[in-house]
């Protein structure tokens, strides 16, 4: 008899578990912004998930009998200096750009929100420990964060990983602790502790869950910024370094040649555009569906 | 008003004190022996030891960290590890080209977004309103370099108006200025786009119509001035993209400044210089933005009031 109970309970949560993504996701469907961004970031994902199989040539051979040609059927994105497909190197590009954007950033946001959620549940002085710490981060703009990583660890792509990273973990610490501390004063949670819920339940059952939403809004928008600040570093020389086709390298080394072969400046920029429009569109989007207050 | 000036500025002491222990910090976190990593192609066993008597390096770290301010202190940044040029004498030279890039940027920033954002506003649900929108998302998401080799491309190369590379005067300014402006630019249009829709509903506007006012006074002086508000708080943040978008621009157009220097000084490892500009840099950003609290409170008489009566 108990067991059915329980059985019944656990069915009916699990629907409830699954109606509250099915709501989530066919919000972020019905919102323009979010639908063209998850359908753009998608395509990017496909591109750099297949690239081998979608290039038709191969992004770091040169091939100086081929060398600066305008776009035409047989190179639809023209070479570069080296005689180099510009359409390959951009679709190689989409696997590095992806990497760096979304490796640092959900590294970042795993530990601040494991640091965020504590603090704000602990409060006291670990709590005004961790306040004092993360404003002296977010005090200064993130670029000059990663430049001063990059200085003292030197030059190159997981070095700029690195660095976004570090400078991603004081916002992830706020933005978390902010929504913990706003859940927390929720009335389920206070029932769920007056009722002498042990801290472990009502941290991952009651609080965790609430909190995901910004995390995940403020996450993905800072992924199209860490896209946006690593193509920035690899074209100052910081980051990628060539022969690696990253975007960014690419605009670099394409600059010398802007009188003559725009191509190979043009096509890489644009997927720069592309890619952090993309996930912009879609963390708009998330926050409308996530957070109809903010709709506007 | 001078108790708000006084409590901001008191505020800023946390905050300049870890600017400035992560700038020691660099040069101990540094891998490897430090002196090595600075000498690098130049290193010999003399260079070294002259090196390491230079920056106290074989003293223990809070040694070193007491030295460290004691220098700080009197204004001297240390040496240039490639050049032997004092790191201030290097720094000052290149600051006004870069403080009138950002001062540019930020005019054309304001302008262009708060034009924007105001028409978009007054012409809701309009193609003026949903254009405003597709390109300030668009200002968002070019990087800065991009579009300044979209400009070069464009005035330098199919126009021809303007030098490919290292132009001066007015047009060497105005097209880095443009780079640097546009997120901001798109940033500011949003912001002001929102909260002018806000204000407009607010029944004085009404009244205004009312009174028999021209909708141009109605707009600008009753509902511009209020939608500024939320303006003037993310124009502090703003400057430190403006900053960060000045260090990649200066190299796009070969201009002079403190990105370039920051920029070569990273490539070479050139650490007392590099520590130089990130200081400058995180000290310009921290003291603008007190300014703009500051002029805030000073503006917004809701906020000093409520700020002053909850501290005292």
């Amino acid at each position: 008899m108990s067991s059915d109970v329980t059985s019944d309970l656990v069915q009916v949560r699990a629907r409830h578990r699954r109606s509250r993504l099915v709501q989530v996701s066919s919000r972020l469907l019905a919102n323009p912004s979010g639908r063209i961004g998850l359908v753009g970031l998608g395509l990017f994902v496909v591109v750099a998930v297949a690239a081998s199989l979608l290039a038709p040539y191969d992004p770091l051979e040169p091939d100086y009998g081929a060398v600066l040609q305008a776009p035409s059927s047989e190179h639809l994105f023209g070479t570069d200096q080296l005689g180099r497909d510009v359409l390959s190197r951009v679709i190689y590009g989409a696997r590095i750009s992806l990497t760096v954007g979304f490796v640092p950033v959900a590294a970042a946001f795993i530990v601040g929100t494991a640091i965020g959620v504590l603090s704000g549940f602990i409060g006291g002085r670990f709590d005004a420990t961790i306040m004092r710490l993360t404003d002296i981060g977010l005090a200064f703009p993130g670029i000059l964060l990663a430049l001063v990583v990059v200085a003292v660890l030197g030059p190159g792509l997981s070095n700029v990983m690195i660095a976004l990273g570090i400078a991603d973990v004081p916002l992830a610490i706020r933005v978390a602790r902010g929504s913990t501390l706003s859940i927390g004063a929720q009335p389920y949670v206070q029932s769920a502790i007056a009722v002498g819920c042990r801290d472990r339940r009502i941290l991952l059952r009651y609080i965790l869950p609430g909190v995901t939403a910004p995390v995940l809004i403020v996450a993905t928008l800072e992924v199209a910024n860490a896209i946006l600040i690593a193509s920035g570093l690899s074209f100052l020389g910081l980051g990628a370094q060539p022969p690696a086709p990253e975007w960014g390298a690419m605009l670099a080394q394409a600059q010398a040649q802007i009188q003559t072969a725009w191509w190979a400046a043009v096509f890489p920029g644009i997927a720069i555009v592309l890619a952090v429009l993309a996930i912009n569109l879609l963390g708009d989007g998330f926050r409308d569906a996530l957070d109809p207050k903010a709709r506007r | 008003m001078l108790s708000l000036v006084g409590r901001r500025t008191l505020g800023l002491i946390p905050t300049l004190w870890g600017l400035a222990t992560i700038v020691f910090l660099m040069l101990a976190l540094l891998p490897g022996d430090a002196a090595t990593v600075l000498l690098s192609f130049r290193y010999t066993e003399e260079a070294a030891e002259a090196l390491r008597a230079q920056l106290g390096l074989d003293e223990p770290i809070w040694i070193q960290y007491l030295e460290y301010w004691q220098r700080l202190l009197q204004g001297d940044l240390g040496t240039s590890a490639v050049t032997n040029v004092a790191v201030t004498t290097a720094i000052w030279e290149q600051f006004p080209a870069t403080a009138a890039l950002a001062a540019t940027g930020m005019v054309i920033a304001i302008v262009l977004g708060v034009a924007g954002g105001v028409c978009a506003a007054v012409r809701h649900r309009t193609w003026l309103d949903a254009s405003t929108i597709v390109v300030s998302t668009l200002g968002l998401s070019v990087p800065t370099f991009f579009f300044g080799i979209l400009l070069i491309l464009l005035f330098g190369v199919v126009l021809e108006w303007v030098p490919v590379v290292g132009g001066t005067g007015f047009g060497g300014l105005i097209l880095p200025a443009l780079a640097v402006a546009l997120p901001a630019a798109g940033y500011i249009a949003r912001t002001v786009r929102s909260s002018m829709l806000e204000v407009l509903q607010a029944e004085y506007l009404v009244t205004a119509r009312q009174k028999g006012l021209r909708e141009s006074t109605v707009v600008v002086r009753h509902a511009l001035r209020n939608a500024l508000i939320p303006i003037i708080t993310v124009i502090g943040l703003l400057f430190g993209q403006l900053l960060g978008g000045a260090i990649v621009v200066e190299n796009v157009f070969a201009r002079p400044g403190i990105g370039r220097l920051l920029v070569n000084a990273i490539q070479q490892r050139d650490i007392p210089l590099v520590q130089g500009c990130v200081l400058l840099i995180g000290f310009a950003y921290l003291m603008v933005n007190l300014v703009v609290d500051i002029a805030y409170g000073a503006i917004d008489p809701r906020i000093r009031l409520a700020r002053g009566a909850s501290s005292e």
